[in-house]
């Protein structure tokens, strides 16, 4: 058992201590920790100076807040009575009152922290989740002042795309910007000394440091003399970086590292924990010639800062001044573009707010089936409780006091049932980083702090009033004669009391069916992400991406040579079938798309052209990936540089395109090149879509022309294999570094593990979503069968009768389980209700199912009606069990 | 002897705990685990103050002027972070109340000694 947890536990629960008291002793409190945890041995000894000490820090949270210890000093100096000293020794007393009576039946004492635990801790813990991924401020200066911007099409504001240098500067001049920087985030290989290795790598315009508020650990910032073609080559390395690679080493301004082959100087370190924009390791500059590529030119995102006395609207109102302008002055670049502005925060974030909101009311419901459950366990224990009660009432105790000892109780498991959710807290954070890798932005930074354990403090107390109210009233509100008359027995037969218990029923099992119904929701959602047809076959696929450094590999017919080689030799490996390589492989990285002009069409006028993506490809490809051919045929060797281009496109750019025409044959133009060919290309063939994009994305306009023709450098291979990736992967590695050992390889992936990537954020919410739903199916049952196993033992005398009387033991199990039953029922049809009215809130987690589906609703009401009847049985089958003889013998 | 014992009374009174903390301080500064140690052992395990009630206590001392904070004594050993440990020393009020309240005690136990309590 190592030390560090136990003294991260102890600095955590030191948060809870108020400030005064804290800044003066934590250190100091924390020390002494340290040293007792030093030296204590045996398991036993140790295990208590832990309780001691956690339950000394929580007690001088509470005492320090009601009683300061520096008015308590003053107090007693002056010798003053002390209000609150009085008023904490009754405290005091009531809780010691509190844990004696619940010290007497320590297995209800024990299910109810248990339950109020696992409430408690499943919110702590998504609360901290919510707090660490939405609420906490970026790591940056003034990171409110931190926006996004990109550009996008008027007629489709959906799509964020890439700005061109010059819309950089236009908008860095603009008065509500107080600087911008461009980038492009990509990957490069680094060689020399060592293994080749593929890190991240973004180029960015100058004052990228300066933006974010920060200023570089070592040497400075990129420089604006920097971004022209000619210019010194020059990095920022990121402190990792610098850590790992370079050792730390001190003189490192002025060394150099091999980006692609060439020696780029260092000029700059970063500040510790800096890699924006994605987890970047080196920062190089544009290299541009502003003559070549002006306003045509889309390839950078922007960051920027917001001037002082700005707002985003400001940035917003003047971007859409700028963008009229220049649509009006370079229409054919700029026509009808906008330029979209988001805080940095909610670019990152952005996507999991309703996701993480919706887990979040999930939880915030168990926290209230967690609340009902326990309320119906004290209302039962409140009944079997009456003579007490009345006998305390008798004895002179007022109506006020048994309420304040009724909540106090509630309070004291409340408390101890928080300092174990703190627990699962922990633990739930922990297996959430665990099962989510990548899913969430930020989740790796999220942990119990200060913030947490306040929220923790105050669900609990929450929990204890919610609870304890309804049983409170219920017993207090109760008079002396009754209790003492009845010998606590009549409480079953109280009306009122019987409602409200059936209403908290109700309420529990409507409550579980909302999230039953959620999860079962996207639990159809899962299975269809699964089942969905991409157009092709994905399973058997390897894949790689391979980038040819251009120093070396500077023609196409290099590069495709190289290509023609490894899948040559690739096809010669045991175990596989086929081989193809590609540009902008299916769910991966590197798109390029272009306008689509017809030859022999007038030109379309601006905001109405049509667009293509490119991918360009072996000639084995479209065979290795089984995308059929629907028309004409697909691309062959003899497509190579030298003879006329050809293309094969899908539907969808025959849709949009040839809508009424044959399209063999055609001639097509598309705006998009990676230099090497002219882009007019002759249409072959037709091939049906895939989804491309996203798992769930609709199928884009593509175009499929040889790579033989089109370049580039950076192909991504994908194998066809039969049997063991295990088998073939270090094969394919061995053959690619046979054929060019300064090759870095990148990380081998199958096609199932890239979809698995697609559906991972639907994962985490099923698994979240699923899990509270079983806690509170459980829940629900263990509220129901505690419900009906009280009522049949206060009924035994009755029932007795009932068969002494002649009824027979299947009318008494008919009839307490349609008496159990009943808030079941209603339970299910008012939580139906709130799943019809409230679904729309999941919509945009959903795909391929309806947020009403009434498959799935049928389904999880089923579920929860079996699981209530099960629930329900078990006392019922004892109540038909009961002895006629047995019951009037011990009347 | 009550009267002396009701003009000390007037002018500070302390608990038993404090009055321990400050008996353990009044031999040398110290640091908390130590504290705790030496209490512990003065009291034969009578009393033995978990680390939030030390503190309590403390700052209550500190408030009243009878305990400050004191410079480590060179060469002592730092604490688990590498950083000179956090020391605690009796003020000269603190050892005029100290000395007051062990008189006001051994006041008391005369009575009881007289009273054939103690054999």
């Amino acid at each position: 058992m190592g030390d560090q947890w136990q003294l991260r536990l102890y600095r955590k629960l030191l948060g809870a201590v108020p400030t005064g008291f804290r800044t003066r002793f934590a250190p100091a409190m924390e020390e002494t920790f340290a040293d007792g945890l030093a030296v204590r041995h045996g398991l036993f000894r140790s295990a208590r100076f832990l309780v001691r000490s956690y339950l000394g820090v929580v007690r001088v949270a509470v005492v320090e807040r009601l009683m300061p210890s520096f008015s308590e000093s003053h107090h007693r100096r002056h010798g003053g009575e002390n209000v609150l000293k009085t008023t904490f020794w009754n405290f005091s007393n009531d809780i010691r009152l509190s844990i004696r009576s619940l010290r007497r039946q320590p297995a209800f004492a024990l299910v109810a922290v248990f339950t109020i635990a696992l409430g408690v801790g499943a919110n702590s813990a998504i609360f901290s989740v919510i707090k660490g991924v939405l609420l906490e401020p970026l790591p940056f200066n003034e990171p409110q002042r931190l926006i996004r911007i990109g550009a996008y099409d008027w007629n489709s504001a959906e799509r964020i795309g890439s700005m061109s240098m010059p819309d950089i500067v236009d908008i860095s001049d603009l008065e509500s910007i107080e600087s911008f920087v461009g980038y492009r985030e990509g990957t490069a290989a680094i060689t020399g000394d060592g293994d080749p290795a593929i890190i991240s790598v973004a180029r960015v315009t100058e004052g990228l440091l300066a933006t974010y508020g920060l200023t570089p650990l070592l040497g400075r910032d990129l420089r604006r003399d920097e971004y022209y073609d000619g210019s010194p080559l020059t990095v920022v390395v990121s402190y990792s970086f610098w850590q790992n690679q370079l050792g730390g080493n001190p003189d490192v301004l002025g060394m150099t590292v091999q980006l692609a082959e060439r020696d780029w100087e260092i000029v700059g370190v970063a500040p510790p924990g800096f890699e924006e924009p994605v987890a970047t390791k080196i920062w190089r500059p544009f290299h541009n010639n502003p003559e070549g590529c002006a306003r045509g030119c889309h390839f950078a995102l922007g960051i920027g800062r917001i001037a002082t006395g700005f707002t985003l609207e400001n940035v917003k109102a003047e971007t859409r001044t700028l963008s009229a302008t220049l649509s009006e002055e370079f229409p054919e670049s700029n026509f009808e573009k906008g330029f979209a502005a988001v805080t940095l925060k909610e670019q990152i974030v952005g996507d999991f707010r309703t996701g993480l909101m919706i887990v979040l009311g999930a939880v915030g419901v168990v926290l209230l089936i967690t609340c009902t459950n326990i309320a119906i366990l004290l209302m039962v224990r409140s009944s079997a409780r009456e003579s007490e009660m009345a006998v305390r009432a008798a004895l002179g105790a007022g109506r006020r006091r048994l309420f304040t000892q009724m909540l106090m109780e509630s309070q004291v498991l409340a408390m101890v049932g928080g300092v174990v959710g703190l627990g699962i807290a922990f633990g739930a954070i922990k297996a959430l980083k665990l099962m989510s890798p990548g899913t969430i932005p930020r989740l790796d930074a999220v942990s119990v702090d200060g913030g947490v354990l306040l929220f923790t403090i105050v669900s609990s107390v929450f929990v204890a009033f919610f609870f304890g109210l309804a049983p409170a009233v219920n017993l207090s509100r109760f008079g002396i004669s009754s209790g003492l008359l009845t010998g606590g027995r009549s409480a079953s037969g109280r009306r009122s009391e019987n409602r409200m218990r059936s209403a908290l029923l109700a309420a529990e099992v409507a409550m579980s069916l909302v999230l039953l119904a959620g999860s079962g929701l996207l639990l159809k959602t899962f299975q269809n992400m699964y089942e969905i047809d991409l157009g092709f076959e994905t399973r058997g696929i390897l894949r790689a991406r391979l980038s040819l450094p251009s120093s070396r590999y500077d023609t196409l017919e290099k590069i495709s040579a190289f290509y023609t080689e490894l899948e040559n030799r690739i096809e010669g490996l045991p175990g596989v079938e086929a081989v193809g390589s590609g540009y902008g492989p299916p769910l991966g990285r590197g798109n390029i798309t272009g306008e689509v002009q017809v030859a022999g069409r007038e030109l379309p006028p601006p905001g109405s052209e049509t667009h293509g993506t490119i991918r360009a490809v072996s000639p084995s490809y479209l065979g290795t990936m089984r995308i059929p051919v629907l028309n004409g045929r697909g691309l062959e060797r003899t497509d190579r540089d030298g003879n006329t281009p050809v293309a094969v496109v899908n539907e969808t750019f025959v849709r949009e395109n040839f809508p009424d025409e044959d399209p063999i044959g055609q001639s097509v133009y598309i705006t998009a090149t990676f230099g090497f060919a002219d882009p007019t290309w002759q249409i072959v063939g037709v091939v049906r879509d895939i989804n491309s994009a996203s798992l769930t994305g609709d199928p884009v306009a593509e175009i499929y022309v040889p790579h033989s023709q089109f370049g580039p450098g950076a192909l991504t291979v994908s194998v066809r294999y039969a049997g063991s990736v295990a088998a073939i992967t270090p094969a394919l590695r061995d053959l690619i570094r046979e054929m060019d050992p300064s090759l870095p390889v990148r990380q081998f992936e199958t096609l199932e593990q890239a979809i698995s990537r697609e559906v991972a954020p639907t994962k985490f919410y099923l698994l979240l979503l699923g899990a509270f739903a079983g806690l509170a199916l459980i829940l629900a049952s263990v509220g129901l069968y505690g419900v009906v196993a009280y009522l049949v033992s206060q009924r035994v005398r009755e029932l007795g009768i009932r068969l002494a009387l002649g009824a027979a033991p299947s009318q008494i199990l008919t009839l307490v389980m349609s008496q159990g039953l009943r808030p079941a029922v209603w339970g299910i049809v008012i939580g139906t209700g709130m799943v019809w009215a409230g679904a729309r809130a999941l919509e945009s987690l959903l795909y391929g199912v309806a947020p009403r589906d009434p498959v799935v609703l049928a389904s999880v009401a089923g579920l929860l009606f079996v699981v209530s009847a099960l629930a329900i049985f078990v006392p019922a089958r004892r109540a038909a069990a009961v002895n006629p003889v047995e019951v009037m013998r011990s009347e | 002897m009550l009267n002396a014992c009701n003009r000390w009374k007037v002018l500070e009174t302390i608990s038993p705990i404090e009055f321990q903390v400050l008996l353990v301080l009044s031999e040398k500064p110290s640091y908390g685990y130590a504290i705790m140690q030496a209490v512990e052992e003065q009291t034969g395990g009578r009393q033995s103050p978990e680390i939030g009630s030390l503190y309590r206590v403390l700052s209550r001392l500190m408030a009243r002027n009878l305990v400050q904070e004191e410079a480590a004594p060179h060469g002592g050993e730092p604490n688990h972070r590498g950083l000179p440990r956090k020391y605690y020393g009796i003020t000269s009020v603190g050892q005029r109340v100290l000395r007051e309240e062990a008189e006001h005690l051994a006041a008391i136990l005369d009575v009881a000694k007289s009273r054939d309590l103690l054999g």
